[in-house]
């Protein structure tokens, strides 16, 4: 059984068809990669997956179990995590903070035990401060723990969404180009990291533009052009594909 | 825990309750004693409203309802139904946080202005049940001899001790908001505040957070209502207007979105400001309007901003003073 499994989605905005027909299984433990061109529709196929978006019609199955009909926080407490492409760090919350609101869908307390801080309350926070900590030293920023979210560097905001969404215990994470505004030294160190997020057995579904990025972490790449899947394969067999050769990477061929 | 390892915040809310106690005493005019009283009720009702405006950010606009609700269903209980005080206290506390569930439900999913819109509905239909259905609440004349409390052989008759019974209940409904918004929910609140779509994405249900931040604030202003109805002990349909939602809802923003020391300066002094610049006459409108502009306009951060910079600026001034002495 496939970890996730998408069948036949389509996706449609009034006459736009963002995505057409779409199926792929997503591999419990591999490296997951989806590319296409500017507005091929891999932003609204994570947008499908995590439930921001009712899909037109298809269905969407996380470890063999129909998701369609579930809101986006139901899905990341089965599992699910994302990033987002337009980075959306909570501003108002300190770095620590907005990791910490994502162990909230772990943690059982009620507001009474809250305000009145029992024992219960001091002995959880303790338990999602260790793991807030751990998530922070994941991707490297521990020593920025008190920063205003807002404050740190583009690059280290897409650090800061990764830890977040890590801090959500997901078996599958959904990355929109992690890549995108980052210099090449940290683009090299994200590739690390995923390797490393999926080395803690977690599933990873990634997409970006940066094929050097692509090519040297994933397992299987699939290839979209408006919407539709044209290609499915090792990067290897994917780089060689004639049919992608010519739809996405045109007559000046592909640059890792 | 000592005092120095208490954060800035908190060093003021305690400052401000220990002033607010030192205050009663040194006001000799009665009726300013007795706009005290009120300010500190409408304290109690923008700590509540605290919850859902400044940190969930929802524009709720039925504040006047949810109090009015609370003031009558005391009301009600204690004379009506003949229930002892404070069971009526209970009650206006479950009628309003009832009616915090009951306005969530429908309109949350609505934001922005279509929230702060349907609220304002919701709060006129309420003020014209309390008006008009007078079977029950007496319409026009309203509900009349309401007690003041006793606490076993304590007498809460006389306005004194009333006042020091009202700053006590400020001090612990203070103390626990503070609590909520220290924690996991308090996040969870700003949060839903700053991006609902990421607030999703990391597993919090907006929805739910919301009716949570409406069913608080419903407590609070059932307490609100239930303590100015004994303040006052008699009350009427016309003063739960949308004139007073925004009225709290601009003590809030004055004070300092988001700030719960905020919450309570900008009650109390807004409640006083008219007070103040009553022998300004006719022109007392506009001035208030200006100030209030000003404030708004100059410092978006409030009262509390404004405080901030305060202490700031006098700590390096002392600093400043200590190390020209060290160097003489
Ligand atoms: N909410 C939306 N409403 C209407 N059209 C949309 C919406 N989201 C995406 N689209 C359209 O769907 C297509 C695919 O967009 P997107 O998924 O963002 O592409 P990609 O992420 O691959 O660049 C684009 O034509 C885009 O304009
Ligand atoms: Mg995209």
């Amino acid at each position: 059984m496939a970890l996730l499994e998408v069948s036949n989605v389509t996706m449609q905005f009034g006459g736009l068809t963002a995505i057409d027909n779409l199926s792929t299984r997503v591999e419990k433990g591999e490296i997951h990669a989806v590319i296409g061109p500017n507005g091929a529709g891999k932003t609204t196929l994570i947008n499908v997956l995590t439930g921001v978006y009712p899909a037109t019609s298809g269905s969407v199955s996380f470890e063999g179990v129909r998701i369609d009909g579930l809101r986006p926080y139901e899905r990341v407490k089965l599992g699910m995590a994302r990033t987002f492409q337009n980075l959306r760090v909570f501003p108002s919350l300190s770095v620590r903070e907005n990791v910490t609101v994502s162990q909230f869908c772990r943690t059982t307390s009620g507001v009474v035990a809250n305000t009145l801080r029992t024992r219960a309350v001091v002995r959880e926070e303790a338990r999602v401060r260790d793991r807030v900590d751990e998530a922070l030293n994941f991707v490297g920023l521990a020593d920025k723990a008190g920063w205003p979210s807002k404050s740190l560097p583009y690059g280290q905001q897409r650090l800061l969404e990764i830890a977040r969404a890590m801090a959500t215990e997901p078996k599958l994470l959904l990355l929109d180009e992690p890549g995108a505004g980052m210099t090449l030294q940290e683009t090299q160190g994200l590739g690390v990291l995923i390797k490393r997020i999926r080395d803690r057995g977690i599933t990873v579904l990634l997409i970006d533009h940066k094929m050097r990025l692509i090519m040297t972490v994933s397992d299987v790449v699939t290839v979209v052009n408006f919407g539709k899947k044209i290609a499915e394969d090792t990067p290897a067999a994917v780089q060689k594909d004639p049919e992608v050769v010519r739809a996405y990477l045109g007559a000046r061929g592909l640059r890792t | 825990m000592g005092i120095r390892s208490l954060s800035m915040k908190d060093k003021t809310l305690i400052g401000i309750i220990l002033v607010l106690a030192a205050l009663y005493p040194l006001i000799t005019n009665s009726y300013m004693k007795f706009v005290l009283m009120t300010g500190i009720v409408n304290a109690l009702l923008v700590v509540g409203l605290h919850f859902i405006f400044g940190l969930t950010g929802q524009l709720h606009m039925a504040m006047a309802a949810f109090w009015g609700v609370g003031s009558y269903a005391f009301a009600l209980a204690v004379t009506r139904l003949s229930w002892p005080y404070w069971l009526g206290v209970f009650a206006a506390i479950v009628a309003v946080g009832l009616l915090g569930l009951l306005l969530g439900f429908p309109t949350l999913r609505l934001k922005g202005f279509y929230l702060a819109i349907t609220t304002i509905g919701f709060g006129e239909i309420v003020r014209l049940i309390l008006l008009n259905w007078a079977p029950v609440t007496g319409g026009v004349f309203g509900v009349a001899g309401l007690p003041r409390p006793t606490i076993g052989p304590l007498q809460f008759g006389k306005n004194q001790p009333f006042y020091y019974l009202l700053l006590a209940i400020l001090a612990l409904l203070t103390l626990a908001a503070r609590m909520i918004e220290h924690s996991k929910y308090g996040a969870a609140f700003r949060a839903v505040h700053d991006d609902e779509l990421a607030a999703e994405a990391v597993g919090l249900d907006p929805t739910r957070l919301k009716i949570l931040a409406f069913v608080l604030c419903g407590v609070y202003a059932g307490i609100g209502g239930a303590m100015y109805a004994s303040l006052m002990q008699y009350i009427s349909p016309e003063v739960y207007t949308l004139e007073r939602s925004q009225m709290l809802a601009m003590m809030l923003v004055i004070g300092g979105m988001g700030s719960l020391p905020g919450a309570i300066m900008g009650s109390v002094l807004l409640t006083f400001l008219p007070e103040v610049l009553r022998f300004l006459q006719q022109w007392y409108l506009a001035v208030y309007g200006a100030i209030v502009i000003v404030i708004i306009v100059y410092r978006p951060t409030g009262l509390w901003g404004i405080w901030v910079r305060a202490t700031e600026w006098i700590a390096t001034l002392l600093k400043r003073r200590g190390d020209t002495r060290g160097a003489a």
